[in-house]
């Protein structure tokens, strides 16, 4: 498996475990407008996630604004992978197929603990919330 | 940013390849300052005119011929655009030549209609910016040359041989990579991106580049400038917004070669490329102009408190919208035909093989030579140092004997769930996908399928010799084929400007490139490519492979796309007679229906005294076991594994209760240890078959449900779970053999110190199994010897 393969199931199934919800809508992950791309480089900064997966990860700025270089390509890995569904209709997020069942397994072929990805997922999305709640985090690099 | 530092830089990061592509700059350059030179006391020569099937008259300057007509370019005349697609569409005989061609014009025009828009915004309207620069020979010329050489990094059969030199330069690639990526900023470099780069950063091409004839301002910087522009990176390019000409969202190279292919193949796509590039525009950030956050503090930092940048007008949306759709079609039904992906297929196999023969990787000088694509296979069929199979191979691409499809594999392809309680069908299904993308995403994976699948074909083709009409069979004729998903490749995001001048991402009605992106994965398949004869036993080898491997069937619809008619079931039984598969196979398959069901923790069954001693033992041993088998048992082997579990830890238990092995004399494998389970077993009333010939090694115990158990004795150990780190490995030998997915080894250990003498409840132990891509349940028993009386095992 490639790291940009592994970063997607760790990515969706930590996200999918912590918004786990028994019996409630399937958690969604912002693919657009840069969100998750600054938030990113901003828990990577707080320093979450594994060494893998930070070192396989480049950020710069782009025509829109910051870019993580290989987020593109982990969104459709996960596609691939049918751990998210194919975009809705206005396109601000994608829906996570994955269970928490799955993410489970997933996370124990990766040999990631469950705390660990729970714990990441939650500095990723306070990265995501600070971020569109209009107080943006700008980032240099 | 010196292009001497910058080499150097390059060398520490990838000798190798530096090494191999200065040769070939060295072979390859002097010419076009021949060409130079035989111009210098000419009459400035008006450019030269070549016809355009696609874009009509193009113009190039008396240097770019004289790099045209070089090895370096020429060369490209032999190299397809579209790789094998022309046995598919026999008019896409277009070769990167005449792209390339192509895209000096493209990239040019789209600076016209930037220079155009410019001078628009400098000269009328409200709203006058005379700080918009305009284009000048010093952008524009060092352009149209990256347009030149932005596809001398192609090797034969263009994406077909990428791969592989990935693989050959493994480290040296990523490193590279990650270095273009601080020195030229922009996005990630693909493989002839880095190698075009390259080419242009030599010494033999900069001096080449430096030659008085060529006409260009600051030309000790021509080569890092051409290079920046080949990466899509700023450097060295005065006006900021022609950055995206030759590498963008909506570049030159994407807008010729999308009308190129589809022209040439009779692919009508629908793309208005005039439309497109006339609704390009340069566009002003500003503060006040977009909620882009990093634009935002870009444009404040910046003169004038704003920057100039490439972007569609709002009015040019639908054009773009085309585009995008159109690479989707391109995509779907010439680059991802299946008979091409299968002709692309052989060429990776093909190389992959001459590695093999001559015990040489690929190196860069193998596919970026003189010789032209059909020229290369013809004499790799002809080399008499590859072995007959090798060369066979090359014959048969040569002749178009295409390799077809034997076996189809997708998620939604996958059958036989539907008895499960959706929830569980869902999960089950997401997994057993993710099992087969864990196997068949990597090259290692999909030739490790490959050789099982050869194997089982192998073996029904001794089995069935009336079903199987083959007159030879080699391993090079089964290809796994799960393809990256390439199709909406982003070229990075573009800025749109709506009539009111405020700037924001594309998405207006609907967005593009996510609809390319769902629309690509949902028809995404996996293939198994062999010869035409041997469809049948390929098929039916892949479906007992996928099912031994992933407990998983395809449908039907899976066959239909293979062509396959029969269907009839009488050679799974064959196979499972002759210990190919499993019962529950031949059941699967036959029944459409896949039997999987989960181990609950009441059902296992241990020793009371251990879950006494262990009030937490079942429900850890029930969740180890779910986490290392997630989609469940076959039916059938459930029970048997059950008993198995139950069996081996009552005769560890036993072992300890009669002081069997406390001598300190060490047991031996086969004689004592074995015999003794053996005997127990079968007073216990199982079948256990012992010593048998299977897959070229010798097992120890066979149980019912072909439930492997090894036996090791180790020594002296203070840590007993480490003691036999990879224990399974010999079972794994037998999973084509036993079509099984469990492992159970007992371990008689000595136990060093005290501590090392395990209790009774942790006798037993699911090993997570270490590089091993399918799913394996491993369950450890551990029985100590040598540790003298019963009186002495404190922790008895």
């Amino acid at each position: 498996m490639s790291h940009i393969d592994e970063a997607a199931q760790l990515l969706m199934a930590a996200w999918m475990l912590s918004e786990e919800n028994e019996g409630g809508p399937k958690p969604r992950i912002p693919t657009e407008g840069n969100i998750l791309d600054r938030a990113l480089q901003v828990s990577i900064r707080e320093g979450a996630f594994p060494e893998w997966f930070r070192g396989i990860l480049h950020f710069t700025d782009g025509s829109t604004g910051l870019e993580c270089l290989e987020l593109q390509e982990i969104l459709k890995v996960a596609q691939k992978r049918r751990l998210t569904t194919a975009p809705n209709p206005s396109y601000h997020a994608t829906e996570l197929r994955i269970s928490a069942r799955v993410a489970r397994w997933r996370l124990k072929r990766l040999n990631v603990s469950e705390e660990d990805a729970k714990g990441w997922a939650n500095i990723l999305r306070n990265a995501i919330i600070q971020i569109k709640g209009g107080t943006p985090t700008l980032v240099d690099e | 940013m010196d292009r001497d530092d910058i080499w150097q830089q390059s060398v520490k990061c990838a000798p190798r390849l530096c090494a191999a592509l200065l040769e070939l700059s060295n072979e390859w350059t002097p010419s076009i300052i021949r060409n130079l030179d035989a111009r210098i006391n000419k009459e400035i020569a008006f450019p030269k005119t070549f016809n355009d099937p696609i874009w009509g008259p193009i113009n190039l300057y008396e240097w770019e011929v004289a790099i045209l007509d070089s090895p370096l370019l020429q060369r490209l005349r032999g190299v397809l655009q579209l790789g094998s697609a022309d046995y598919v569409y026999p008019g896409a005989t277009h070769t990167r030549l005449n792209h390339t061609i192509g895209v000096i014009e493209v990239a040019t025009r789209i600076i016209k209609a930037l220079e155009t828009n410019a001078t628009y915004r400098r000269e009328f309207g409200t709203n006058r910016d005379e700080n918009i620069a305009l284009p000048g020979k010093k952008d524009i010329l060092p352009i149209r040359l990256a347009a030149l050489l932005h596809d001398i990094g192609h090797g034969a059969f263009s994406h077909a041989t990428e791969s592989l030199l990935e693989l050959s330069y493994v480290h040296e690639i990523p490193e590279l990579q990650t270095l273009f990526l601080k020195l030229f900023p922009a996005r990630k470099p693909t493989v002839s991106e880095l190698v075009a780069a390259l080419l242009v950063l030599s010494e033999p091409m900069h001096n080449a580049l430096m030659h008085a004839r060529i006409e260009i301002p600051q030309q000790d910087k021509l080569s890092v400038s051409i290079a920046a522009r080949i990466l899509g990176s700023h450097v060295e390019l005065d006006c900021k917004y022609l950055v995206g000409v030759i590498s963008g969202p909506i570049d030159a190279d994407k807008i010729d070669y999308m009308s190129r292919d589809s022209y040439f193949s009779g692919l009508p796509i629908g793309m208005d490329a005039k439309r497109l590039i006339s609704k390009l525009e340069v566009v002003t950030v500003r503060p006040d102009n977009t909620r882009i956050p990093e634009l935002i503090k870009k444009a404040s930092e910046s003169p004038n408190q704003c920057y100039y940048d490439i972007g569609i007008s709002v009015a040019g949306i639908t054009a773009y919208e085309q585009m995008v759709v159109g690479r989707v079609m391109l995509y779907d039904r010439v680059y991802y035909h299946h008979k091409v992906r299968a002709a692309e297929a052989m060429i990776r196999r093909i190389f992959h093989c001459m590695e093999k023969d001559l015990n040489n990787s690929t190196s860069v000088k193998d596919t970026i030579s003189l010789q032209s694509d059909a020229t290369l296979i013809w004499n790799i069929e002809n080399n008499i140092a590859l072995t007959d199979s090798t060369r066979d191979l090359a014959g048969r691409y040569r002749k178009r004997n295409l390799f077809h499809r034997a076996y189809a594999f997708a998620e939604r392809l996958i059958d036989g769930l539907g008895d499960l309680p959706e929830e569980d069908e869902e999960d089950t299904r997401m997994e057993m996908w993710n099992q087969i993308c864990d196997v068949a995403q990597s090259k290692s994976g999909q030739g490790k399928l490959e050789d099982e699948i050869y194997e089982v074909a192998t073996r029904l083709v001794e089995m069935a010799p009336e079903r199987y009409i083959i007159d030879e069979f080699s391993r090079s004729d089964v290809i796994v084929n799960l393809p990256e998903n390439k199709v909406a490749a982003s070229g990075g995001k573009l800025l749109m400007k709506s009539e009111s001048g405020y700037l924001s991402q594309v998405n207006l009605y609907f967005h593009p490139e996510k609809w390319s992106e769902a629309f690509s994965s949902v028809k995404e398949c996996g293939y198994v490519f062999t010869p035409m004869q041997l469809v049948q036993v390929v098929c039916d080898a892949s479906r007992i492979v996928f099912y031994e491997r992933f407990r998983t069937i395809m449908s039907d619809e899976a066959l239909q796309m293979c062509k396959i008619n029969d269907t009839s079931n009488e050679i799974f039984q064959l196979a499972q007679e002759n210990g190919l598969c499993g019962q529950d196979a031949v059941e699967a398959i036959g029944n459409r229906k896949v039997q999987l069901v989960p181990i609950q923790k009441d059902e296992i069954r241990l020793p009371s005294d251990w879950k006494r001693e262990d009030p937490t033992l079942l429900a850890r041993i029930h969740k180890e076991i779910e986490e290392n088998m997630p989609i469940g048992f076959a039916s059938n082997l459930k029970g048997h594994l059950l008993d198995a579990i139950e069996s081996i830890a009552e005769f560890v238990k036993t072992m300890d209760e009669r002081g069997e092995f406390k001598s300190q004399v060490k047991p031996k494998e086969k004689t004592e240890l074995q015999s003794e389970l053996i005997k127990f077993l079968k007073a216990r009333g199982l079948d256990a078959r012992e010593g048998q010939e299977i897959s070229g090694g010798e097992s120890d115990v066979i149980l019912p449900g072909e439930i492997v158990v090894e036996n090791k004795v180790v020594g002296e150990s203070d840590d007993p779970w480490q003691s036999v780190p990879d224990a399974e490995l010999q079972a794994r030998r037998y999973r084509i053999g036993l079509c099984n997915s469990v492992a159970i080894t007992v371990i008689a250990y000595k136990p060093k110190t005290e501590a090392a003498f395990l209790k009774q409840s942790e006798r037993i132990e699911i090993v997570p199994m270490v590089d091993y891509e399918n799913e394996t349940l491993a369950i450890r028993f551990y029985v100590p010897w040598g540790y003298g009386n019963p009186s002495d095992a404190k922790a008895s």
